[in-house]
């Protein structure tokens, strides 16, 4: 029996030299979309090469698929990378490049280039397939880059940055494969910095600094386990500072700033009651209210608070276990940024 | 739950074995040889050298047939033709391969930092670099043994009838010194080339290693008897060995078993120099 697409990571460390680029790593993914997303450097790309076996662990394992994947032709037969460098020959068409990397795949010459042309016909390449790559614009590239990751058909897909560079046209159609694929039944793991494009496609992500991961799951699950981080609410108003002054009354609000002179931003602890008595306050007050938005709504600001969060707490010793699951009864499971105590809490 | 619950169809059709993959990485190499100028200028122009000889033979022969029964002429030194087509094709077109396509191969691949697409596929270090160094190979006998294997025949077909099937066995020391500058050749340049990521550095460091010594050699040579020299020299080694092999009179002081040890150590160091530097460009460890 195949084992459906997973990949865990248990203690999963990384150095090169007296650098290391991942630290104390265990996950467990399942297949559907997940995002991965780390400052640069952050330890990302050598995740994603030691899942894709480019890369042997220099401590704990990683398995995909249940199997180690370094130097191993079953498991790399199930797995397609696409490399973030634009690391292909100019020289060649997309076609016998595409090809060439479906034969080493184990497939037969004319097998592997009717998957090619099939793959490059996926990214939108049917027109530009007979072209040399050197003449590719960078999206076109990127596709390529792309196809040949596809081209085998893996239920293992890991993406390192697939829409750098790419023109809205191009990022739709990668876009718009990676939902396929995955509904297909694959497990596809990518790498981003634009975090919009994770949201359109996924809630699940994966969060990772100095080699750590940061925090695993969705989205909104982060958000919500995050209880120390305050609520964001931006209100836009007439009298923004006459609005503060109100709102710092409430209980639950724990500051407020001015991030333009016609807006005011309060963070609180208690979300629920402080739009109520913002509704309330803007009708006694008759404040003019244009609009109110929360900037923690989007991915950036989580990714962004739970970066400085693990930067604030390097080396105190608090972030070492972050992202650590042990033992064999190990269940994938939210896995947010944070002390001993909570994940403490937490374990049964 | 199984994978095709989920919806995802695998490949049912067969998958070759993963040491399939030398052949396909050199067949791919083959083709990016043919892109270079270089190599087309060698194939395009490496014919050249045999059909000059073979007329030279051809040309010899019918002078001989009109010279009358009562004039004997000397028989053409075909084991010495041959090795100096070698020599010939050696340094006229051996060189072009590679320079076009040997010492620059891995050099491109680190640039391009391509290994990051072959080695998420099911393939070694090893069976790139045999796929790599193959293509070059090839190449390289191309024009070397393709060109020999033309003239033997010629040779012993424009000998008299008692030297004819002594020329047939030409076949044997052609062969085995093509292969001996194919290998030699093909696995030191493909070692080069795996020095830096820059092409221009690798391929000059290439061309100084094969053409220098030698020259320094000769004028050393040409100053003082002292043949310990030419054991730096990669052609004056082949030369030293092809000599041996076609048992013509060496001119160096140099014997073949001086040169074979240096050879084979060129060859080792070479194999080991390029896996290292692979590995440690992509730390596959």
């Amino acid at each position: 029996m195949t084992e459906a697409p997973s990949i865990r990571a248990v203690r999963l460390s990384k150095w090169y030299g007296r650098v290391t680029a991942l630290q104390d790593v265990s996950l467990h993914l399942e297949q559907g979309i997940w995002g991965l997303l780390g400052p640069n450097g952050s330890g990302k790309t050598t995740f994603l090469r030691c899942a894709a076996g480019e890369l042997k662990p220099s401590l704990g394992e990683i398995r995909v698929a249940g199997e180690k994947p370094f130097s191993n032709v079953r498991a790399l037969r199930r797995i397609g990378l696409c490399p973030e460098a634009d690391a292909l020959y100019d020289d060649l068409t997309g076609l016998e490049f595409v090809s060439a990397m479906a034969e080493l795949s184990g497939y037969a010459r004319a097998e592997a280039t009717e998957r090619a042309a099939k793959a490059l016909d996926a990214f939108g390449l049917d027109k530009a397939r007979e072209r040399k790559i050197g003449g590719y614009s960078r999206g076109m590239r990127q596709r390529t880059k792309l196809a040949q990751s596809v081209v085998h058909d893996p239920d293992i897909l890991l993406l390192d940055e697939p829409l750098t560079g790419t023109d809205p046209t191009s990022r739709h159609v990668i876009l718009e494969q990676i939902r396929q694929r995955a509904e297909d039944g694959a497990l596809v793991l990518f790498s981003t910095h634009v975090l919009h494009e994770v949201e359109t496609v996924t809630d699940q992500v994966l969060l990772i600094a100095r080699g750590q991961v940061v925090a695993q799951g969705r989205v909104h699950e982060i958000r919500d386990l995050l209880e120390e981080h305050p609520h964001h609410i931006r209100v836009a108003c007439d009298r923004p500072r006459d609005m503060a002054a109100a709102m710092m009354k409430v209980e639950g609000v724990v500051g407020v700033s001015f991030p333009a002179s016609d807006s005011v931003e309060l963070a609180t602890r208690d979300p629920d009651s402080t739009y109520s008595t913002l509704a309330k306050e803007a009708v006694a007050g008759q404040f003019q209210v244009r609009s109110i938005t929360s900037p923690d709504a989007s991915l950036e600001a989580l990714f962004h608070y739970l970066v400085e969060r693990s930067s604030r707490m390097a080396g105190t010793g608090a972030d070492v276990a972050v992202g650590s699951v042990m033992g064999a009864q190990y269940e994938p499971k939210l896995e947010p940024g944070g002390g001993a105590k909570k994940r403490k809490g937490r374990a049964k | 739950m199984t994978v095709r619950d989920l919806g995802y169809r695998p490949y049912e059709g067969e998958r070759l074995p993963a040491s399939h993959n030398s052949s396909v990485l050199l067949s791919h190499g083959l083709g990016r040889a043919w892109g270079s100028w270089l190599v087309k200028i060698a194939a395009f122009t490496g014919w050249i050298p045999p059909i000059i000889a073979m007329t030279i033979a051809g040309g010899y022969y019918y002078l001989t047939q009109q010279a009358g029964p009562g004039v004997e002429a000397e028989p053409l030194p075909a084991a010495d033709v041959v090795n100096q087509l070698l020599w010939v094709q050696l340094w006229g077109f051996v060189t072009l391969i590679t320079v076009g396509a040997g010492s620059a191969v891995i050099a491109e691949d680190l640039q391009f930092r391509a290994f990051q697409f072959y080695f998420a596929k099911p393939v070694t270090p090893t069976q790139y670099l045999l796929g790599r160094i193959g293509a070059v190979g090839i190449w390289v006998l191309g024009m070397t043994l393709i060109p020999a294997l033309l003239l033997v025949p010629v040779l012993a077909g424009t000998a008299p009838e008692d030297l004819r099937l002594e020329r047939l066995g030409l076949f044997l020391p052609a062969i085995f010194q093509s292969l001996i500058i194919a290998v030699v050749t093909a696995t030191a340049s493909v070692g080069i080339s795996s020095l830096s990521k820059s092409r221009a550095l690798t391929m000059s460091a290439w061309i100084v290693l094969f053409i220098v010594p030698h020259g320094l050699t000769s004028i050393i040579e040409a100053i003082g008897d002292w043949p310990w020299l030419n054991l730096v020299s990669l052609p004056d080694l082949l030369e030293v060995v092809g000599d041996a092999l076609f048992k013509v009179e060496p001119e160096s002081a140099l014997r073949w078993y001086h040169a074979a040890p240096v050879l084979v150590a060129l060859v080792v160091g070479s194999v080991v120099l390029a896996h290292r530097r692979i590995s440690q460009a992509e730390v596959i460890t």
